[in-house]
């Protein structure tokens, strides 16, 4: 599904090299922070987190950031299960 | 006794949404409205803020700003940060937003917590859910408003 999370105003000055470097990385913050939020309801928030702010400090990319989380996920939901 | 004492406006509280802050560092129009809005209310960020992913520079021009503004940091628990997040998901599930809009949920919500007048931003999607949760909605294009 295809999401718009365009933020432009009809009239309004564009937006600056800084404001669109800042709406792609809060854009990837409210990724990764829904994939935080899914992995705490599973009693994995801790490490979690530990991804979080490793993407957040520059030591992780977004993907990777984002493929550790899925694969948390996956690990909590068939932990859950067994 | 009982009579009701007239009192001086008062200044209305102002949550700042790191849109303005950014756009404040860029267009001139947009930091002086948050001069204006800085000078006659009361403006605060929240530990939502330090959640957000900025370069360094950024972070440090912002920081510089928020100090020349005199804005004040309302500090949350980890447990309401979660539960701030959890609210924020439930919302995005049933209205079928976009989870990248996670973090501009947890901001308004953050302002509703703080029990905020309103928000100062510089977003179509904020703005709307400003005015759904009854929140005044500030940018360059609405000007500082009066106190209440």
């Amino acid at each position: 599904m295809a999401y718009s999370t365009s933020t432009s105003i009809r009239g309004a000055p564009r937006m600056g090299k800084l404001y669109k470097e800042w709406r792609r990385l809060r854009n990837q913050a409210g990724e990764l922070l829904y994939l935080v939020g899914e992995a705490e309801d599973t009693g994995h928030g801790k490490e979690a987190w530990r991804v979080y702010e490793e993407w957040r400090t520059g030591k992780l990319g977004f993907e990777e950031a984002k493929k550790r989380l899925e694969k948390l996920l996956v690990e909590a939901k068939a932990a859950a299960r067994a | 006794m009982g009579a009701t004492v007239p009192t001086q406006q008062r200044a209305l509280c102002f949550y700042l949404n790191t849109s303005i802050l950014i756009r404040a560092l860029e267009d001139a129009e947009a930091g002086e409205l948050l001069r204006e809005c800085c000078s006659r209310h009361w403006c605060i960020i929240s530990g939502i803020h330090w959640l957000e992913n900025w370069r360094r520079e950024t972070r440090e021009a912002v920081t510089r700003l928020l100090e020349e503004l005199g804005v004040d940091v309302a500090e949350f628990f980890n447990h309401v940060v979660s539960r701030i997040n959890r609210r924020a998901r439930l919302l995005i599930r049933n209205h079928g937003w976009s989870p990248r809009r996670t973090l501009d949920l947890m901001h308004v919500l953050a302002a509703l917590r703080l029990d905020c007048d309103g928000i100062i931003a510089v977003d179509r999607f904020i703005a709307r859910r400003a005015k759904e949760y009854g929140l005044l909605y500030v940018n360059q294009y609405t000007g500082c408003p009066e106190n209440g």
